[in-house]
């Protein structure tokens, strides 16, 4: 019967070295409910359905399902608990065709010989495949040939080939067009008539409010609250407040307007790569936070990666301080004061298995040297030199830096390039994966560099973080930038048609 | 509380301390190696035990060590070098055709050594410009090394009779070898490289992170090809030994000296997924090796079953290491 309680997670906490990521958290899930969770990267939504998923053991806590209380040690255990997650990155073998990746450990086979019967695997996929509006032309090609969209159709096609009665999505339409999502929304809808249960992890409140029937808080790996949605009425100022946890006005450092100067350091010029990035044209002032925003894969990430060195670009030209520069690698942006801290701070940020005083020593081994040999002293003098200014927690500089919080971590990497003397600082996804206290530590780091006269470009994929922290924000949507709002007349809705390519009524 | 935290930070600083003289991989290297030593001298006290023999064990394995040295800094920076054996190959031939053919000595050693330098460098810049495996590489270079070999030899053994070549190989100061101290002195530079320049910190961040190392501003490009360019010329030196031990240059010469210097380096504690390990590691693990062979030897097993054992006893220590750093 749609309405009962199918799923209960009671007290569940869980501790990775250096966070605590769950805390006590509650949660239930009824049949025929989509229940959305919210929370700020970091808050516990998806360490939450890795325990859910087997992915992750609780330290502490109990699951009851119907009622019946159960253990989920490994993914093989959730599935026989008839439950299949749907991760962000997805679980599909990118060299086996779709019919293989839905049969994949539970082939068919022929009775006789024993060998797999291809031909029934094939039609019964593509039935299910045809049910869910996937519509290949080719079934036979290997799913990496298939678009992110129908990967995740795929993803859902072998979560209902297991019967599946509690689905979780982590974060399904990120990655998806707004036409995608409408498809998704559609098929979620029918779940839920037919009485799956299902989990919604999203931060796109938008979605979330239009999708779901309760939703539930998290926060710093804590249970905040559930709300009623039935009506799908739910607030988001209320929503967000309760993420955030403190009114937006004080989470963010107040922006003093003179501290940014007339003096023009960066100059980019009709900057384009075929196929990521077209006539990209702006410019970074003194002491100013230039924001980014936009959807994944609007191409943000790649039009730094050119100003830093790292990626070549076809045609346009990038200025520094009036003068016109062609910056060829990494090695010669960082000598021309620009730097770039990255989206991903372990595959591209780190490297893990050294220290934190190595790691922040690594671009900056000119001042740490003396006669080609590093002096300790002076290594140890530099790195807890930003190891105070940032408060870098714990202060042991000789710790394996994979040892520390992603918080810390991503301060590590500020202090790599601080150490420096950059002019400018290109910031992609600063606070991705960092708790709210580290967050707002973040914010107020670069809010004193602006004072020192270094410029900021702020990427990001929040939005109250733009709006909280940048003077202007231009916004990217499919490789153009199309929209421009000074932090006066910005608004999460004016960015949001820009984001999405709706355009602008200015 | 206050008292309980840097008193904790106290601790920590003294055990680093420690860390720095010797690392803990190494320190264990060092306890296996004194026990078979310990054991040895007491089953052997007459064969093993005597400083003739010891120092044998050392001259045997300085040319592998040298080789291993090269094997170590490319492992750790992320890559592997197949091709090391008939690269030294290869140069000891080139030295032996050149001195048979009496050309001055020294431009034959120079000859020779840029032989060893310029494979390097090719293996460099195929792998970082053409960015195919280096496993594929090196392979592939090594089979080019040896068929050059033996195009210059014709599959004949040229004699090599240069004394100082000999003397390089086969002499002694005092009771220690020469190669030994050549082993040595190299050893030593590369383990001060490795742990106390900005170019051994960059190459264990290339093969930590060869994304994160070229966004902090490493040129990795240039990086690799100078590990490879460095375990070329060392590959050199090594062949020119060779061909003194053997007095002769031997177009099979070096075989197998790929393998044998990955075991010693992984014996030796070197990660083979890159970023960390260590080149007195590597001089540990090639000694553990050494003295695993000599001991057979003496105890009279035979020869088939002596590289049973010294395959045994890689998987075994490999396999303690793996064991004890996944529970850390």
């Amino acid at each position: 019967m749609n309405g009962e309680v199918i799923l209960r997670m009671k007290n569940i906490s869980k501790t990775f070295p250096g966070v605590q990521a769950l805390k006590d958290v509650s949660f239930d899930l009824k049949k025929g409910e989509v229940h959305a969770i919210v929370g700020e990267n970091g808050a516990g939504k998806s360490t939450l359905m890795k325990v859910l998923g087997g992915v992750h053991l609780a330290e502490k806590g109990e699951i009851e399902i119907n009622g019946i209380p159960v253990e989920i040690h490994n993914p093989r255990d959730a599935l026989n608990h008839k439950i299949s997650v749907i991760h962000q990155e997805f679980n599909l073998v990118p060299t086996l065709n779709v019919s293989e990746n839905i049969f994949l450990g539970k082939e068919l086979t022929k009775k006789l010989t024993g060998s797999l019967d291809k031909r029934l695997m094939k039609k019964r996929s593509r039935e299910l495949a045809e049910s869910l509006g996937l519509n290949l032309t080719n079934y036979d090609a290997p799913v990496r040939q298939l678009s992110i969209a129908q990967q995740q159709l795929v993803e859902i096609g072998k979560a209902l080939f297991n019967e599946t009665s509690i689905l979780v999505m982590d974060e399904p339409t990120s990655v998806l067009t707004s036409k995608e999502t409408e498809v998704l929304f559609r098929l979620i809808n029918q779940f839920k008539k037919e009485g799956m249960a299902i989990v919604y992890i999203s931060h796109r409140l938008d979605e979330v409010v239009t999708i779901s029937d309760r939703i539930t808080v998290l926060r710093d790996g804590e249970y905040i609250t559930t709300m009623d949605n039935s009506e799908k009425k739910a607030s988001k100022d209320e929503i967000c407040a309760h993420m955030i946890g403190r009114r937006i006005e004080d989470y963010y450092p107040e922006r003093k307007e003179d501290a940014i100067s007339d003096d023009v350091i960066l100059e980019v010029k009709n900057l384009t790569t075929e196929g990521y990035f077209e006539d990209i044209s702006f410019n970074v002032r003194k002491g100013e936070i230039l924001g980014f925003a936009g959807l994944v894969g609007a191409g943000r990430t790649e039009i730094m990666k050119s100003i830093f060195g790292e990626s070549k670009y076809d045609s346009g030209e990038i200025i520094l301080d009036g003068a016109r520069k062609k910056i060829k690698s990494t090695t010669e942006a960082i000598k021309e004061g620009i730097v770039l801290v990255p989206e991903d701070r372990k595959q591209e940020g780190l490297v893990l298995l050294m220290s934190l005083a190595d790691n922040i020593a690594i671009p900056n081994t000119d001042q740490i040297t003396s006669l080609g040999t590093i002096v300790r002293r002076k290594k140890s003098n530099l790195t807890n030199e930003y190891v105070n200014k940032l408060s870098i927690r714990p202060a042991l500089i000789n710790r394996p830096i994979r040892n520390f919080s992603g918080g810390n971590q991503q301060k590590a990497v500020i202090a790599k390039w601080l150490a420096t003397n950059p002019r400018l600082i290109i910031l992609d996804e600063p606070t991705r994966g960092v708790d709210v206290g580290a967050k707002s530590e973040i914010y107020t780091i670069v809010n004193s560099l602006t004072e020192a006269g270094v410029g900021i470009v702020f990427v990001s994929s929040e939005l109250t973080e733009l709006l909280g922290v940048c003077d202007r924000i231009l916004v990217v949507h499919e490789g153009r930038i199309t929209g421009e709002f000074n932090r006066t007349d910005a608004t999460e809705e004016k960015i949001m048609r820009a984001a999405a390519g709706m355009g602008n009524e200015m | 509380m206050f008292a309980k935290i840097s008193n904790s930070i106290k601790v920590n600083r003294s055990s680093e301390y420690f860390r720095f003289v010797i690392g803990q991989k190494e320190l264990r290297l060092f306890v296996l190696l004194a026990a078979m030593v310990a054991i040895m001298a007491v089953l052997k006290p007459d064969t093993f035990f005597t400083s003739t023999n010891l120092f044998n064990i050392l001259r045997q394995i300085s040319l592998i060590t040298i080789v291993a040295v090269a094997q170590t800094l490319v492992i750790i920076s992320g890559g592997i070098d197949l091709s090391v054996g008939f690269n030294l190959g290869l140069c000891g031939i080139i030295i032996s055709y050149l001195l048979d053919a009496a050309f001055n000595p020294a431009l034959a050693f120079f000859a020779g050594i840029s032989a060893g330098l310029l494979i390097g460098l090719a293996n460099g810049l195929i792998i970082t410009l053409v960015k195919l495996p280096p496993f594929i590489v090196t392979i592939g270079m090594a089979y080019i090394a040896r068929g050059l070999a033996f195009v210059v030899t014709e599959g004949f053994t040229i004699r090599v009779t240069n004394e100082f070549v000999s003397e390089l190989a086969n002499g002694y100061v005092g009771p220690i070898p020469i190669m030994t101290i050549i082993m040595f002195v190299i050893v030593v530079i590369f383990s001060y490289i490795l742990n106390h320049t900005p170019f051994g910190m960059k190459t264990k961040a290339v093969g930590g992170n060869i994304v994160a190392a070229k966004l902090s501003g490493i040129n990795t490009v240039t990086h690799r090809l100078k590990i490879h360019v460095i375990g070329g010329i060392l590959c050199g030196i090594a062949g020119l030994l060779m061909i003194g031990r053997l007095n002769a240059g031997n177009p099979n010469a070096g075989m197998n000296y790929d393998v044998d210097s990955i075991a010693a380096t992984v014996v030796g504690g070197t990660s083979m997924n890159g970023g960390e390990g260590s080149i007195l590691g590597t001089l540990l693990g090639s000694m553990i090796l050494g003295v695993m062979r000599n001991a057979l030897v003496l105890l009279k097993v035979s020869m088939y079953w002596q590289t049973v054992v010294a395959g045994a006893i890689i998987i075994a220590v490999c396999s303690i290491d793996y064991l004890t750093n996944k529970n850390k």
